[in-house]
């Protein structure tokens, strides 16, 4: 029971000297409307240690530093600065509304962020571009196979590196995604154009990414839309192919999974185009973000896909055509903004 | 353990100077410095006499008086020379000092002569080192056997010589039984050996007199010492003398007769002094040898001088040692001093001989690093610490101090030896209050105790080695303190919480009954002030109700009389008439009777004559009652003129109250509001009111505003805060620039106001803060805060028709605050650097003509341009005669900050402080000054109007007040309408406006006339005001008028 008391007792008085800096506040506000700057140095420190929130804190900061700027005392408006910009790294001027002399000093202070690190993950749609057919069914130079798109998953960091205009970036990801497609085809035909066999290859690759790329946002609006072009290194974990097959009216479905990898290469390159917007959430932006990633290179090592899988070859009737991915990705993330603030110029 | 045999040096280079050196310092001489020995001659006989005699000798001396020396250089010499002459000249010395194991240290001691032990190795020698031991400790024989084991030649004499034998008491730790026992061991050890007659060994010792009384407890060794001792006598000066020159001449070197007076003054008779006066003498010879200007120089006083006469010597010898040490090092020394020390009473420090590993315990470091400090102490040539520096240390080995001096000459040493004493003491009261505590005897402690105990374990941070020389319960004393401060801490902050508590009710009590009072006091003031008014209004009332009473009376008094009057004129006309009658009558009867007839005839005419006069009465009363009647009106229009000056006031505040009033309308009445300003301003003008009162200005603006009149219209153009007004004295512009460096003309004509950009806003910072123009209105001159340029700032010198591009005047530091242009237009004064140098320009090039120390916020210059006058932030007014090259004077003090500064051509000085209080004074003048009260918040700008009608200032709170000149304590008019702080203001050259410019990007210009406002209104209404709203807001017993013609 007496704990209980003195918990209470205890919220009781944080509250109240909680509510004591909020009546100060209100206090600074109007002693600076009235113009007796003078008074609000002492008037706030206490409060300014520990008592106010934050966005309280904020704005007794930017009360001192106006006050500052009005009592011409420019080294202290710096302090100040400096200490509101280490406190709130997002503070932000009001180009229209607030006075020249804050705007000018907030100038001389690097308030944009040095880095920013974030986070990903999201959906991908694979497709391919065949270069050239190979399968051991291939004798009549008419073989009927259709590759189709698959849904992956991708994941990874981001780093971003601002450019000082702030209009130009550098960004690096390192992703894990996973991409999936499909191979479907209908061999061995009756003369009556009937199908024999139905073969089903669904390809799943693991890969690992690291793509540098140079972003551009030339809009000033709050949602931030960039546009962004770079390339990738692509690196093959493995690659798993789920094969199926069945003679019709003859056999059951055979199905069975075969490891795929050594008849991939292992580093393939692609090139990126991205587009999508960063909104403002708390300190950092969300990040939406739609990719497309277009592959340069062959990912397939076709000689060897015998050696590698000689059951895929000639139990599934697999296919050891060359072809490239490309991928189309959307991603969603939340990227933080690192500060660093200092005075950067007198 | 022999100083003898033992000595090897080190061949540093230190050590061969010091061989050269003739003196040998603080330490004893050793035996082969006997050459350099002086001063004792011809006493060692009698030593040697009792020593054959009785083979022991007690060599008795105070501390410091040379025994070891005597012993070492005196007698053995002798002894070896075989003067001794009933025994074999064949003599074999062992020299022991017990320290702090006599047994162990006198079996080393005999081994060191053995070649065959010298030649063993290092386990050879522990085994033989403990046969010999074991062979000592085993019987109080032990001595006598372990020679006959070493012996190597039978005619060999042996002398045991213990050295410094008081170490056997004072190194003795008395708790320890078995210390104890090894001492009366080592006693009985070498009595046994005097006493054994086989083998003639002989026994020496040398002892401070001051522990002869310890021995005592030895009963065969007290008899020896009463058979046999030598009580070394004090030196004559003579000998003294000797001591000096003699060791000077070995060293082939003179010394001067003043230096050895000298010496032998500084030492006196203490005979403590001689090793001072060894030590000294070889610091000097040291130093003699090194700095001597040529080689036949005697050593003189300079030189002796030079390493601090015997007062410092030692001293400076001890911080050269401390300086050597690394940081570290420094803190290990210190606590190393403090353990070897103790004080015992005020002035009066004693050596505590303490054990190596002890000493590392309490500093809390390891052995090594301890060897090391000590080791810079007792390097050869130094011997500020013994043991001498030859003998190796181990954990056991005693370190003390070589002589006590050293404690009472060094300064360190013995501000450390005090320091360790107030911390023992600290630490000791503090165990005894812990010990008291923990029988329930003492409460915790609290400050100042407290505090003073933590300022203690911050500085001296007692380890547990260190707390138990002193007291054994060291941890019990440690938790001790720690919780008195915990509970301290908790009540600290128990307290802290109920403070808090405490306040916030009685700040909740305070305000309300704060409140209470406020509402109290306005009501009763509010409440004198209705009794004060009724009782006026009831006397005036009262008295000009008797005086009406009075008149009135008056007149019907005087027309009573005038009735009464008429009618005693009537009375007697009757009489009159009644008396013609009876005349007639009586003339009638006359007739008839003729004789009687005259002489009744005669008294009818006298009776007619006084009718007559009694009319001619009638009619004096009458005028009389006339001439009343006059009276009475004339008081009656006095009466009326006192009315009308009664009405005339009341009309007057009648105007100012719906003048007040109209400003309260909304917008929706505007018209009534204008009716309402007007009808104010018609009273105001008609009954002769103040020509600016401030509530008709109110009225009439705020209407004026409310009916989109434009001369109240706001001067837009600006985007940010205007810092910058100004104007000249002639034409019709004034320039208005704001913080982001746009600057804007305004040529006014009534209301219409034209605006010409002569520079946009820059794209980079540019807060403008100072505008000035020439007279003549063709240039115009911009400072403020600019981007440097070349590390200086510059002014803009712009011309002022049209857009143009500035010229820039360089040589500016930091911000420019302040520009002013001399009345002649040949060149300009600015303040600049922070408000902390005024410079003088030429519109070319820029000299700084005065600097202040103190920051100075405003700067105001003479209009005849002689004087420079400074609003200084300490509150002061400086004043800086520019003939007279910018002497400064202070002319005022304020006390408060001042922020602005302004003069007026005839030399009228206003200044504006952080309070909002404005000052008025004649420059040079002997009158004092006159405050305006009104503003509540900082001044921002002062200006004098051109025509000499006001002084304008304009304050942070918003508001410029416009003082009337020629009633300067009447109420000024307060222009309000500001949206935020008004930072600068000017007037327009023919005065008939003011300019203000606000933090916001406002610009308000108001008319300094009322009745330019007043002229507006009735073209901006078409009616009249209703009867009825006359009544409501003028007053039902004020007769209805037409505020506008029709």
């Amino acid at each position: 029971m007496r704990r209980l008391l003195v918990l209470f007792l205890f919220l009781f008085i944080a509250q109240l000297g909680y509510s004591q800096c909020a009546q100060i506040l209100r206090q600074g506000r109007t002693v600076y409307d009235e113009g007796r700057i003078h008074e609000l140095p002492s008037l706030l420190a206490s409060c300014i240690k520990s008592g106010f929130s934050d966005e309280e804190r904020t704005e007794a900061y930017r009360l001192l530093i106006l006050s500052y700027i009005y009592l011409d005392e420019p080294e202290k408006a710096d302090e100040t600065m400096l200490a509101l910009l280490r406190d709130n790294p997002e503070f932000q001027i009001n180009q229209e509304s607030d006075p020249a002399e804050l705007i000018n000093l907030y100038g001389t202070f690097r308030t944009k962020p040095i880095l920013k690190v974030g986070v990903k993950m999201g959906t991908n749609l694979t497709t391919t571009n065949l270069i050239q057919n190979g399968s051991v069914n291939n004798l009549n130079g008419e073989i009927d196979q259709d590759f189709s798109a698959g849904i992956g998953l991708i994941g990874g960091l981001v780093v971003e590196l601002p450019f000082k205009n702030n209009k130009l970036s550098l960004a690096l990801e390192l992703s894990f995604n996973r991409y999936s497609f499909k191979s479907e085809s209908n061999l061995y035909s009756n003369a009556d154009g009937s199908i024999v066999t139905n073969t089903l290859f669904v390809e799943n690759q693991n890969i690992a990414e690291l793509s540098p790329s140079i972003q551009f946002a030339p809009f000033k609006m709050n949602i931030s839309p960039f546009f962004g072009l770079g390339g990738s290194l692509n690196y093959l974990l493995n690659t798993t192919t789920t094969s199926s097959r069945e003679v019709l009216g003859f056999q059951e479905i055979r199905e069975n999974d075969i490891d795929l990898t050594d008849a991939r290469q292992k580093l393939t390159y692609s090139i990126i185009l991205s587009a999508g917007i960063k909104p403002k959430l708390n300190r950092g932006n969300v990040l939406i973000t739609l990719r497309y990633k277009y592959g340069l290179v062959n990912v397939v090592n076709s000689d060897k896909t015998l050696d590698v899988a000689p059951e895929f070859i000639f139990d599934y009737y697999g296919y050891y055509s060359d072809f490239k991915t490309s991928h189309l990705e959307l991603a969603i993330g939340y990227i933080f903004n690192i500060y660093n603030p200092k005075k950067i110029s007198q | 353990m022999s100083e003898v045999t033992a000595a090897p040096q080190s061949a540093s280079p230190q050590a061969t100077a010091d061989r050269n050196n003739p003196f040998p310092g603080l330490r004893p001489f050793k035996i082969e410095e006997s050459h350099l020995f002086f001063g004792r001659e011809g006493q060692s006989d009698e030593v040697l006499l009792k020593l054959s005699k009785n083979r022991f000798v007690g060599v008795i001396g105070p501390s410091g008086s040379g025994k070891s020396s005597f012993i070492y250089c005196g007698v053995l010499p002798i002894l070896y020379g075989g003067f001794l002459t009933d025994t074999s000249p064949n003599w074999e010395v062992i020299v022991t000092r017990p320290g702090a194991g006599p047994i162990d240290n006198l079996a080393e001691s005999l081994l060191s002569k053995d070649p065959k032990y010298i030649a063993s190795d290092a386990e050879e020698k522990k085994i033989k080192r403990t046969i010999i031991t074991t062979l000592l400790r085993s019987s109080s024989i032990g001595l006598v056997e372990s020679i006959l084991q070493l012996r190597r030649s039978e005619d060999k004499n042996y002398l045991i010589l213990v050295d410094q034998f008081e170490e056997l008491f004072r190194f003795k730790d008395s708790s320890d039984a078995g210390a104890v026992n090894e001492t009366l061991a080592f006693v009985n050890l070498l009595m046994e050996a005097v006493d054994y007659l086989d083998v003639p060994i002989y026994v020496g010792i040398t002892m401070r007199s001051d522990f002869i009384g310890d021995c005592a407890q030895f009963p065969d060794l007290t008899k020896k010492i009463n058979d046999s001792h030598y009580l070394i006598p004090q030196m004559t000066r003579d000998q003294k003398r000797k001591a000096i020159i003699g060791p000077v001449a070995v060293g082939g070197a003179e010394i001067t007769q003043r230096l050895t007076q000298q010496l032998l003054n500084d030492l006196g008779d203490n005979p403590d002094q001689l090793p001072i006066l060894q030590h000294s003498l070889m610091r000097t010879w040291s130093y003699w040898s090194k700095y001597r200007d040529h080689k036949d120089e005697p050593v003189d006083t300079k030189h002796y001088e030079a390493i601090g006469t015997m007062k410092e010597a030692l001293s400076l010898h001890a911080n050269e040692a401390y300086d050597e040490l690394t940081d570290d090092q420094k803190e290990i020394c210190e606590s190393l001093f403090k353990a070897i020390t103790e004080k015992r009473g005020e002035n009066f420090g004693i050596r505590r001989p303490t054990r190596l590993g002890e000493i590392a315990a309490i500093a809390d470091v390891s052995e090594e690093e301890v060897i090391e400090v000590i080791d810079k102490f007792r390097q050869p040539g130094r011997s500020l610490l013994t043991p001498a520096s030859h003998i190796k240390l181990d954990s056991k080995s005693m370190i003390d101090i070589s002589h006590e001096s050293l404690m009472r000459i060094w300064i360190r040493l013995k501000n450390w030896v005090d320091d360790e004493a107030e911390a023992v003491q600290m630490y000791l009261r503090l165990s005894e209050a812990a010990a008291m505590y923990q029988v329930g005897k003492a409460g915790l402690w609290r400050p100042p105790d407290l505090q003073l105990a933590l300022n203690w374990q911050a500085k001296h941070k007692p380890t547990l080695v260190w707390g138990q020389r002193y007291h054994p319960a060291f941890e019990r004393t440690m938790i001790f303190l720690e919780y008195s401060k915990k509970e301290f801490e908790t009540e600290q902050r128990i307290k802290e919480l109920q403070q808090k508590r405490r306040l916030r009710n009685a700040r909740i009590v305070a305000l309300v009954l704060a409140t209470a009072t406020v509402i109290s006091i306005g009501f009763l003031i509010y409440a004198f002030y209705q009794k004060t008014k009724a009782d006026e209004a009831l006397v005036e009332v009262q008295e000009q109700k008797q005086i009406a009473e009075e008149n009135a009376e008056l007149a019907k008094k005087n027309e009573a009389e005038a009735i009464k009057n008429e009618q005693l004129a009537k009375d007697n006309e009757q009489q009159a008439v009644a008396a013609k009658q009876d005349a007639e009558e009586q003339r009638d009867i006359a007739t008839s009777a003729l004789a009687t007839a005259r002489e009744q005839r005669i008294r009818a005419e006298a009776g007619e004559e006084a009718a007559r006069q009694n009319a001619n009465l009638a009619q004096q009363r009458q005028k009389q009652a006339e001439a009343s009647e006059e009276l009475a009106k004339q008081r009656q229009r006095e009466a009326e003129i006192a009315k009308a000056e009664a009405d005339r006031l009341r009309y007057l505040a009648i105007g100012k109250s719906i003048g007040l009033k109209s400003t309260q309308f909304r917008a929706e009445q505007k018209e009534l509001k204008g009716l309402l300003a007007q009808q104010a301003y018609v009273f105001n003008t008609k009954y002769e009111g103040d020509k600016y009162d401030n509530d008709i200005y109110d009225g009439l603006y705020y209407a004026i505003k409310e009916l989109g009149d434009p001369l109240v219209e706001s001067l837009g153009g600006h985007e940010k805060g205007i810092r910058a007004l100004t104007s000249s004295s002639t034409g019709n512009l004034v320039f208005s620039a704001d913080t982001q460096g746009k600057i804007l003309k305004w040529s006014l004509q009534g209301e219409s106001r034209m605006a010409d950009t002569l520079v946009s806003a820059r794209n980079q910072s540019h807060v403008i803060r100072a505008l000035a123009v020439t007279s003549d209105n063709s240039r115009l001159l911009a400072g403020g805060e600019f981007i440097a340029e070349n590390g200086s700032n510059y002014v803009e010198l712009f011309t002022t028709n049209g857009k143009n591009t500035p010229k820039k005047i360089s040589g500016f530091e930091s911000n420019v605050w302040n520009i002013i242009i001399a009345p002649d237009d040949k060149g300009f004064y600015t303040l600049d650097k922070n408000g902390r140098s005024i410079k003088y320009s030429n519109f070319n090039t820029v000299n700084e003509v005065a600097t202040s120390g103190v920051r100075l916020n405003d700067i105001a210059l003479s209009a005849d341009g002689k004087y420079l006058l400074c609003a200084g932030n300490n509150g002061k007014v400086y004043l800086y005669d520019i003939n007279r090259s910018y002497a400064q004077t202070e002319i005022m003090d304020n006390g408060a900050t001042l922020l602005n500064i302004a003069i007026s051509k005839d030399n009228q000085v206003a200044i504006g402080d952080e309070n909002g209080l404005i000052k008025v004074f004649k420059l040079f003048g002997t009158q004092g000054f006159t405050r305006l009260i009104g503003h509540t918040s900082p001044i921002e700008g002062i200006e004098f109007s051109p025509d000499g009608r006001f002084i304008a200032t304009a304050s942070r709170d918003k508001t410029v007040r416009l003082w009337n000149r020629n009633d300067i304590n009447a109420q000024p008019i307060t222009l309000k309408d500001h949206p935020d702080w008004v930072f600068a203001i000017a007037f327009s050259p023919n005065s008939e406006q003011i300019l203000a410019g606000t933090k916001e990007t406002v610009v308000r210009a108001w008319p300094t006339n009322i009745e330019v406002m007043a002229d507006k209104i009735c073209n901006k209404l078409n009616r009249n005001m209703t009867s009825d709203e006359w009544e409501t807001f003028v007053g039902d017993d004020v007769p209805y008028e037409k505020t506008c013609k029709d």
